[in-house]
């Protein structure tokens, strides 16, 4: 059995990114790559350009220099067709779950097995999303309503579901564990550990979570000003000299 | 994963001594999934003898697959802690676990349908909820509107001062273009009928009642209704969905103070005005096409226009426009604040905003005529 083999090309390939906002450079230079089955966690204080950085990895923002490749591919050079195909292969999983707001959670999630496997049979894809839905730890009620009547932590474990519903290769969450209690947090960081084991998953996830950085990153890539300035195991980034890694790792070993 | 090298699945089953052994090939993923579920459903499966799954042959799993082989094999008597499972990497066992896992502690959500009973009942109940919550918004509105009679300075003079341009100054130009043209039309319509009789001259009559106290003040306050009693709706509804309006709540203050309020006095003052430019409109545009095409003056359409239209029909017909004003208001605001937490509901409810506010704009208008039949010349 050779489960998840394949070749260990990179996945994300990022090489000196720039993006110019509201005058200023928010990311001046940022390189980094993602290889197949890795867990990488962005860190950085607020306004240091995650989720803008998130938005162009996928595609719905242009960078103002730089390059982006998935899978080997460059973004800025694919037509919009191949850009579609290669969307079909990742995940994205907003901060706020952008669920459509007129359909009710079942259909959310059915939405990208409807518009891309159209001939999946209805009860096999009734099957997914059952599954998707007890992946993310949802109860079965909560199928059948609509997203305003989820809370927030539901609401993030349906746009999960959803970004899951396709089997992507990559996935991207932006702060998936905000608004989760710690359990469901804990229990989110098994769960996504597990698929990423077992799908060979590759993910890079934006947190503020101490917890789900310790736990769950196999790597973490610190942005700082514009630019990387540390990106490595865990253990090695929170060693690093410098004044806002180690008031950002600082804030836990007061406890 | 997914790659152009990918093999179909397959699976065999084998029935030995030692009990039945389930073969897996190939790609267990979400595109092959029919294709599984079709050999699946070949294989005939004794629910009595112990079943071993072989993973020797496997290339791929996926939680779509897991999923779909561990459903079939429970549905056929195997759940899957009688399985034993052989050659499955560590991966693939931690899959087939979580998925077996999660799909115990959620058991399959019930598909519910509603009978037609239902349906009657819930919309009953809705209409018998919206009328409560109606009546709850007007007694809100009139109890703010009492707090600000008891303290006069608590009126928010920047919101009324924004409202009163949008609705108001921003409204002249539509106001006069539409009102000019139902006058052109007006005018020359009636007035080839007139001529029929040679009586042209009685189009000044006709014209002037006419515009005066059914037209000007009706299209102006349809058009209110669709323009700003839209906006109303869409702004409070997305104020509603960003939370905004509970912010309002928890700073201590009273939306209805800050954002009602403020709406109500703007339609109240702004109508009875745009009406009668309105007014002025119309009799413009029926004064050019009488001395265009039925050879009245434009000096003596004004002068017969003064003997046979008396002020009490132009006030008539400005007094009905606070009666609309304040059911657009009332039914813009009020569809504002029962938005619901999404996107979609803010459309529905403008979109319902534009259609009842026309709806009550007109039921009032025949009130109004049904109410005061006589009609002073």
């Amino acid at each position: 059995m050779n489960q998840g083999a394949g070749s260990n090309a990179p996945v994300v390939e990022v090489e000196s990114l720039r993006t110019r906002l509201d005058g200023h450079w928010v990311h001046d230079g940022i390189s980094f790559t993602l290889r197949p089955g890795e867990i990488v966690a962005l860190i950085g204080g607020s306004g240091t350009g995650k989720t803008v950085l998130l938005n162009q990895l996928v595609g719905l923002r242009s960078p103002d220099g730089g390059r982006v490749k998935l899978f080997g591919q460059d973004l800025a050079q694919l037509s919009s067709a191949d850009l579609q195909a290669l969307r079909r292969r990742f995940g994205f999983l907003f901060q706020d779950g952008a669920l459509f707001s007129a359909m009710r959670v079942a259909e959310n999630v059915a939405t990208p097995l409807r518009e891309h496997l159209p001939w999946l049979a209805l009860p096999l894809r009734e099957e997914i999303v059952d599954l998707k839905l007890a992946l993310v730890g949802l109860p079965p009620d909560a199928a059948g309503k609509m997203p305003s009547e989820l809370s927030g932590g539901m609401r993030k474990r349906a746009a999960l579901a959803r970004a899951l519903a396709l089997e992507p290769e990559l996935l991207f969450l932006d702060e998936p564990t905000s608004g989760l209690d710690p359990i469901s947090s804990r229990e989110f960081d098994r769960t996504l550990r597990v698929l990423v084991d077992s799908l060979r998953l590759t993910v890079l996830l934006t947190t503020h979570d101490l917890d789900c950085l310790w736990g769950l990153a196999d790597r973490v890539i610190v942005l700082f000003e514009g630019r990387v300035i540390g990106d490595g195991p865990v253990r090695e980034v929170a060693g690093i000299e410098h004044e806002w890694i180690r008031s950002y790792f600082h804030t836990r070993t007061l406890e | 994963m997914v790659t152009s090298a990918a093999r179909e699945p397959s699976c065999t089953l084998n029935t030995g001594a030692q009990g039945q052994v389930l073969c897996l090939h190939g790609d267990w993923t979400l595109r092959r999934l029919p294709r599984l579920e079709a050999d699946l459903k070949t294989l005939d499966i004794d629910p009595l003898r112990p079943l071993r799954l072989d993973a020797g042959k496997l290339d791929t799993l996926d939680s779509a697959g897991a999923n779909h082989l561990l459903l079939h094999l429970g549905r056929q008597g195997q759940p899957f802690p009688h399985l034993s499972l052989v050659g499955f990497s560590k991966q693939g066992l931690a899959l087939l676990d979580l998925v077996a896992v999660r799909r115990d502690v959620v058991p399959l959500r019930a598909r519910r349908r509603r009978g037609l009973r239902q349906v009657l009942g819930w919309h009953a109940w809705a209409i018998a909820r919206g009328a409560r919550a109606g009546l709850a918004f007007i007694g809100q509105t009139g109890q703010a509107f009492g707090t600000l009679l008891r303290h006069p300075g608590s009126m928010r003079w920047r919101e009324l001062f924004v409202q009163l341009e949008m609705v108001g100054l921003r409204a002249i130009p539509i106001v006069m273009l539409m009102n000019y043209l139902i006058g052109v039309v007006f005018a020359y319509l009636l007035g080839i009928q007139m001529q029929k009789f040679g009586a042209s001259h009685l189009v000044v009559d006709g014209v002037g009642l006419g515009i005066a106290r059914e037209f000007a003040p009706l299209i102006t306050a349809v058009l209110v209704a669709g323009r700003s009693g839209a906006a109303f709706t869409a702004h409070l509804g997305s104020m509603k969905v960003n939370q905004e309006i509970d912010a309002i709540v928890t700073m201590g203050l009273s939306p209805f103070q800050v954002l009602v309020l403020p709406r109500l006095f703007a339609i109240l003052l702004m109508l009875p005005l745009l009406s009668f430019t309105a007014d002025v409109a119309g009799i413009a545009g029926a004064a050019q096409v009488a001395s265009l095409h039925l050879g009245i003056p434009a000096t003596s359409f004004y002068g017969r226009l003064r003997e046979v239209l008396p002020l009490s029909t132009v006030l008539f017909g400005l007094e009905k426009t606070p009666a609309f004003a304040l059911a657009i208001a009332m039914i813009a605001c009020h569809s504002g604040f029962s938005v619901r937490r999404d996107a979609r509901s803010v459309g529905l409810h403008t979109t319902s905003t534009v259609v009842r506010g026309i709806v009550a704009v007109l039921l009032i208008d025949s009130a109004f005529a049904v109410a005061y039949p006589d009609i002073q010349t």
